[in-house]
């Protein structure tokens, strides 16, 4: 029936805001797309040295401990030295370092990029240690002598902690900075009497003939701790990567006590180095665990003093000083250590 | 009226989705293609700065003071998030450098699942070769180390080696795939604006237009002023198709109406107008009957409506009584010997308790499709036929007493005496007369003459016999045929007749007596003999006193007595 139909036909504005909508659809799925084609695991790269006290990350990758979709895929870039993983720092190369207290002050006084220790590694007992020329018996007989030192390192901390210990006035050593790795053939040719070192160069420079141990931290409880460096920013981006970073090694220590023929030889498989030379790095240092280390990150533990004490070597070593101070509470982290808060 | 309500026309909603689909395949090519094309840019890019890189440690070889200063720059260049992996391998396939510790003084072959595996299986050549691996995503550099006068013993004793170096083509890959997002967000920008262009076009020179069409197709009538300014937009194509379809609109409507009209004649007519194909065998049909059929055969809106059920010859056929199937179908059988000729038949229909007569009337219709077409009426002709049945019985009877009169036992005479010579048959007839009957009218008036004539009417009917026939002859005369009956059976009938007669009392509690002729076949030579020898027989029997029965071997003995 011919019946006229009340409905008016549709405007043009009604066609093209369909045709709109439709479009804006397909501008929304193509951003989805471009959103979710991001990578879902960040990737942290961290700069190791040889020192097995870093080691562990390594083996908690071998071990698969870095599997679970919250964890961070972790890129280990080795160095020659602690000095290159914090060149590499600073460059923005890697985003965390194994490093020393030393080194985290280091970092931050320069003010190119700011770090903060979110956990600890492990601890010298007798690790670091000053190694001499036959004919060099005492600490204070280094007075005058030239000693070769890796500066802001962790030899700035074990030389001030020996020094402190004689009363030795760390300006009347003549003091030659140079790379770890260069200090067996520095000894070696005479270019210089003494290194502040530890393995595996130090064994490098005890096989020497005459050369012997001067110093270790046996003498300097707590002098020498080593702790995972993070840069503040990553900090802030990838804090649950962190965590299952933390948890990762955590359990890879604890494999590591566990089953210590199989750490060793896997640790010895990383570095390059012989069982033998593993055994005796580890038997100079104590791996911690992470409920063994909430006593260090008190306000008035080893920490917080540690950094206080390498703030003051620094400034003694450097004629212009650290161009900016940090209060070591601003450098240390302690989430992933007291995860149900402060003990 | 569902559709009526739908005004948009189908085909330029079809075109836009088209569009869109369209413009959505033609972005994912834009975008495949482009990340194609990236891709392989970026993998070119990352082997000339698998290249680039691998040369700036070649050149640290050169000017390396120390093989642990060597060693150091390195591990600080493999440091750099794009360089996964760098070795220094010499001739006798022995790692020297590495940027990893646990690499170094292995054989080379121990490295074929590194991120340095490719590298490792290249050929060397004076010029750098670079390798592109898609297992890690990366570009793989090869060069020859050839030191021209190194600082470095040890750098010395690689002459001849090769130097591999594995380039990180993540971040490149990654940048190639948003560069084709990027390329197909501009396509969906610029398909949007095509689009949006295009249609805005179509929408106003064709979509508008043809949607007028559309519209007026279904909800004919004068142009609204907006359909009037739509279609002088449009181009002259449509401007014609909407011209035809005004046309054709106003046709249809016309059309519509004749229909109708022709429609209303066939249902006002009285009876029913119908058209019928007749086929050989049972399957002819009704291609129209008007609403009359309704009320003619009685049938219920029901029985009409009902799907898949009887049609509307099955239902009238049910409709007529059985005994005319016969006379219809020879009807119909006739009409439909060729030539195909006028057909016509009278039929009784059973509706409810009510018997209807049916006259029905079709003429043969020329026309190309298979079978015999009629066209014709049907009317209710019971009325007439009961007029018809009435004027036949007072022709034939006597309207007093109900019995044949003498019309209406005429032909029964004839036919009956016919038979009776053919086949040598006796037959009898027996003329009966009311003896006084004048005294009767005259003593007891007319109305009274008449209720004993009934009376004795009756009272002779139930004496006969099933094959007798009597009729009124006269005033109070009677003619009784008696087939199959000689004299001797006659005159006992006769005899019977006058005896009950004689013996029954009337209304006028006066006895009544009849004189009865009776005559054969056998002596008449005609049936006027035979009715006259009976007429003379009774006047013979009133001459001998009445009250008796004479018949024609009687005759002889009263002139010889």
């Amino acid at each position: 029936m011919p019946i006229p139909s009340p409905r008016r036909p549709p405007s043009r504005a009604r066609l093209t805001l369909r045709l709109l909508v439709s479009s804006l659809l397909i501008l929304a799925t193509a951003t989805t797309l471009i959103a979710c084609s991001e990578p879902e695991r960040p990737t942290l790269r961290l700069a190791i040295n040889p020192w097995v006290g870093y080691g562990f990350f390594g083996l908690a990758e071998e071990r698969g401990f870095l599997a679970s979709p919250s964890a961070p895929r972790l890129e280990i870039i080795e160095t020659t030295s602690l000095s290159d993983s914090v060149r590499a720092f600073e460059r923005g190369q890697v985003d965390m370092i194994g490093g020393t207290l030393a080194e985290l002050v280091d970092i931050n006084a320069h003010g190119n990029r700011a770090a903060r220790a979110i956990l600890v590694l492990d601890r010298s007992v007798g690790g670091d240690m000053i190694v001499a020329r036959a004919g060099i018996e005492d600490v204070a007989q280094l007075e005058g002598r030239r000693v070769a030192f890796e500066p802001g390192s962790v030899n700035a901390l074990v030389l001030h902690a020996a020094a402190t210990q004689v009363g030795l006035d760390l300006s009347r050593i003549e003091l030659i900075a140079m790379p770890q790795s260069e200090m067996p053939a520095a000894l070696a040719d005479g270019q210089i009497d003494a290194a502040v070192t530890y393995p595996p160069v130090a064994q490098a420079l005890l096989v020497q003939p005459g050369a012997h141990r001067l110093f270790d931290t046996r003498s300097a409880p707590d002098a020498v701790i080593d702790v995972l460096i993070v840069a503040a920013d990553r900090l802030e981006a990838s804090p649950s990567a962190l965590e299952a970073l933390v948890d990762a090694h955590d359990r890879a220590v604890a494999w590591g006590r566990q089953h210590p023929d199989e750490a060793r030889t896997l640790l010895a498989a990383q570095t390059g180095e012989t069982p033998a030379e593993i055994d005796s790095a580890l038997a100079v240092i104590e791996m911690l665990r992470v409920d063994e280390q909430t006593a260090m990150w008190r306000p008035d533990g080893p920490l917080q003093r540690g950094l206080e004490g390498a703030g003051q070597v620094m400034t003694l070593l450097h004629d212009h000083g650290p161009s900016e101070r940090h209060s070591p509470a601003e450098m240390l982290d302690d989430r992933f250590v007291n995860r149900n808060g402060p003990p | 009226m569902k559709q009526a309500t739908r005004t948009s026309s189908p085909l330029i909603a079809r075109f836009l989705g088209l569009m869109l689909v369209l413009a959505a395949v033609g972005i994912v090519l834009v975008a495949a293609f482009s990340h194609y094309e990236h891709a392989i840019d970026a993998r070119e890019e990352a082997r000339a700065l698998a290249i680039d890189r691998a040369l700036t440690v070649l050149d640290a070889t050169e000017t390396a003071a120390t093989a642990d200063s060597l060693s150091r720059f390195v591990f600080s260049t493999a440091a750099q998030p794009s360089i996964r992996a760098i070795a220094l391998i010499d001739t006798d396939g022995r790692v020297v450098f590495a940027s990893r510790h646990a690499w170094r003084d292995r054989p080379a072959e121990t490295l074929t699942d590194t991120p340095l595996g490719p590298g490792l299986e290249l050929a060397l050549d004076r010029r750098p070769v670079s390798h592109w691996d898609e297992r890690f995503s990366q570009a793989v550099a090869v060069l020859r180390i050839d030191p021209v006068n190194p600082a470095s013993r040890s750098v010395r004793e690689l002459a001849g080696g090769r130097l591999v170096l594995a380039f990180d083509a993540t971040g490149l890959l990654n940048s190639a795939r948003e560069e084709a997002w990027l390329d197909a967000l501009w396509a969906t920008g610029i398909m949007l604006l095509l689009m949006l262009t295009l249609t805005a076009v179509l929408h106003r020179r064709v979509g508008l237009p043809l949607q007028t069409v559309f519209q007026r197709a279904r909800h004919p009538g004068a142009r609204t002023p907006r359909q009037a300014s739509a279609m002088r937009r449009a181009p002259p194509e449509l401007r014609v198709l909407d011209d035809a379809v005004t046309d054709l609109v106003a046709t249809r409507q016309a059309l519509d109406q004749e229909r109708k009209r022709l429609e209303d004649i066939a249902n006002t007519i009285p009876g029913a107008v119908y058209e019928y194909r007749h086929h050989h065998g049972p399957d002819g049909a009704f291609t129209f009957v008007s609403a009359g059929v309704r009320s003619l055969f009685g049938l219920t809106d029901e029985e009409m409506d009902q799907e898949g059920g009887a049609t509307v010859g099955d239902l009238i056929w049910q409709r007529v009584l059985s005994e005319d199937h016969a006379a219809l179908d020879e009807a119909t059988k006739l009409a439909n010997q060729s030539p195909a000729s006028e057909w016509e038949a009278e039929f009784r229909i059973r509706v409810g308790d009510e018997i209807r007569w049916i006259w029905g009337h079709a003429a043969p219709v020329e026309d190309p499709e298979p079978g015999q077409l009629f066209r014709g009426v049907m009317l209710d002709i019971t009325e007439r036929k009961h007029l018809q049945a009435s004027l036949e019985r007072a022709a034939t009877h006597d309207p007093l007493t109900g019995i044949l009169n003498r019309a209406g036992i005429e032909p029964l005479l004839e036919t009956n005496f016919a038979s009776a010579i053919r086949q040598e048959q006796p037959l009898a007839i027996a003329m009966l007369d009311i003896d006084h009957f004048k005294w009767v009218n005259d003593e007891f008036g007319h109305p009274m003459g008449d209720t004993i004539l009934k009376e004795l009417t009756e009272s002779l009917s139930r004496r006969l016999r099933g094959s007798d026939s009597m009729a009124r002859w006269g005033g109070e005369e009677f003619l009784v045929l008696l087939p199959h009956t000689g004299l001797d059976g006659a005159r006992r009938l006769a005899e019977k007749l006058r005896r009950a007669v004689a013996a029954q009392s009337f209304a006028h509690d006066h006895p009544l007596t009849i004189s009865i002729g009776v005559s054969t076949s056998r002596e008449a030579e005609s049936l006027e003999d035979l009715i006259q020898q009976a007429d003379i027989c009774l006047y013979e029997a009133k001459q001998r006193g009445r009250n008796r029965v004479v018949d024609t071997s009687q005759l002889g003995e009263a002139a010889s007595s």
